[in-house]
């Protein structure tokens, strides 16, 4: 090799170097994220051992839930007649989500679990599912939840993503089947990794709350989906 | 075939799992024995029970258990008449009057017991249970099947503890353990079918949500580094082989 080419050689092995390294040191997408700063305190839905009347549920709260009997239930006191129970009325099912100070509305489907586990969440992003074996629209007990897809490969950015910018005791409002409309307010907002979303957010007792959840943290392009779940807890506005 | 013994099984269950309860109580000569307070007050008898034995002498936890049992059926009755009623799914169709059928035998069984014992009993359901029922009628479709199998799954899960109660009751005879022991047999399952039954029918409780596939909405700092890296590499090769290239010619 002529003396003369070792300069071109040397600058073209820096080349070769410093474009290798960019190449690995390069993210792509994999450092974008969706990211939402916890608000609130700890979500009381998740609290072990929330029940109807705790200190989270207020006054008004009715002492009502599936499953539960009370020990002297069905006895007639000697002597009399027993007294007429009077249930607490029944919510709804939801039909429309809407956030007045974000514009945002959508529709609201009935979901299930799929076949491996997971919430069936529309495929649309601009349509939430609300899971049907869980509390109704203004129900006196348990979790109304809502889920939407943060965004979508194939249609764009959903109505979830403004889960992020919510503020505490900003307006939700669910409009039922009947007509009725449900006010709650957001209360908390908390971030899980996607592996560890607590059970408890599927509670079908205790205090009545609206639980709104979606996707965040970082997305992998790879597998085309993120890290966590964001979720919002919603509590009935006091009227 | 198999699946209609399932069915079945809901209301023995809960039926083994009530009179076994019953039975513990009544094992028991006193409430002193049985490590309950003694009551403060006898029942009255029942209209029409005053001569049977034992009428006025129930203590407060033979009271409570008959209670919680007569409860116990007449949700299964309500229950089960609602998912024959409004249900759209065949299993929930099918179920639903399966459970009532033996909501209405157990609920007999319980008013002898309560008669002979002098314990009055009530006719209404419950306020707690007569609100899950109104909630299950404001549904409609798929959604009430969800939400009918997971309240009966509900009541599998009470009839599950109430069995396991007497059995880890020091105080319960054998003969009630020996029943609640059937019963969680039986319960099992039943369970098991339900359970089944709910996963076809998406009314499982979801161990993931996963909503987001566009990465639209997610944003973050653009890195400087390695593309100014990439960009200086790929402009030293160019002037090497430009360099190299003058040199040849």
């Amino acid at each position: 090799m002529s003396r003369r080419r070792w300069p071109a050689v040397l600058v073209a092995c820096c080349g070769v170097i410093c474009l290798a390294t960019g190449v690995v040191l390069w993210p792509g997408d994999g450092s974008r994220s969706v990211e939402a700063a916890d608000l609130g305190a700890v979500p009381a839905a998740l609290g072990a051992g929330a029940e109807p009347g705790d200190a989270a549920a207020g006054p008004g709260a009715a002492p009502s839930w599936p499953g539960h009997v009370p020990a002297d239930a069905g006895l007639a006191p000697p002597g009399s007649r027993p007294a007429p129970a009077e249930p607490a009325a029944a919510g709804s099912e939801p039909v429309e989500l809407s956030l007045p100070g974000r514009g945002v509305t959508a529709p609201v489907v009935p979901v299930g679990a799929d076949p491996a586990g997971a919430l069936a969440v529309p495929d649309s992003p601009r349509t939430v599912g609300w899971w049907a074996p869980g509390a109704l629209a203004g129900g006196a007990a348990g979790n109304v939840v809502i889920a939407g897809h943060v965004d979508s490969a194939t249609a764009g950015v959903g109505v979830m993503a403004v889960l992020p910018s919510l503020v505490a005791d900003e307006q939700v409002l669910l409009r039922g089947a009947d007509g009725r409309t449900f006010a709650y307010r957001v209360a908390t907002r908390r971030h899980y990794a996607k592996a560890r979303l607590p059970a408890e957010v599927f509670a079908r007792t205790g205090a009545p709350r609206l639980v709104l959840v979606t996707c965040g943290g970082r997305f992998d392009p790879g597998s085309r989906s993120y890290d966590d779940n964001i979720m919002v807890e919603a509590l009935p506005a006091r009227t | 075939m198999r699946l209609r013994r399932g069915r079945t099984a809901v209301g023995t269950a809960l039926a083994a799992i009530a009179l076994a309860t019953l039975s513990a109580c009544s094992s028991s000569d006193t409430a002193t024995d049985s490590g309950i307070p003694p009551s403060t007050t006898s029942a009255a008898p029942a209209e029409g029970a005053a001569a049977q034995p034992g009428a006025g002498q129930v203590t407060d936890a033979q009271r409570a258990a008959f209670g919680q049992a007569h409860q116990g059926a007449l949700a299964l009755v309500a229950f089960g008449g609602l998912g024959g009623e409004q249900g759209v799914g065949e299993q929930v169709r099918t179920l639903g009057p399966e459970l009532a059928e033996h909501g209405r035998a157990l609920d007999e069984q319980i008013r002898a017991l309560a008669t002979a014992q002098g314990v009055a009993l009530g006719d209404q359901i419950a306020a707690e249970q007569q609100a899950v029922l109104a909630d299950l009628q404001a549904r409609s479709g798929q959604a009430f099947d969800q939400a009918w199998l997971q309240t009966v799954l509900d009541l599998q899960q009470q009839a599950g503890d109430a069995a396991n109660a007497v059995l880890n009751d020091p105080n319960a005879s054998a003969e009630a353990k020996a029943a609640a022991r059937d019963a969680l047999t039986a319960l099992d399952a039943t369970v098991a079918k339900l359970r089944q039954a709910a996963g076809a029918a998406g009314a499982t409780t979801p161990r993931s949500v996963d909503a987001g596939t566009g990465g639209q909405a997610a944003s973050g700092d653009v890195p400087v580094v390695p593309p100014v890296l990439a960009g200086l590499g790929v402009v030293l090769l160019g002037a090497a082989g430009w360099w190299l290239r003058r040199r040849a010619a």
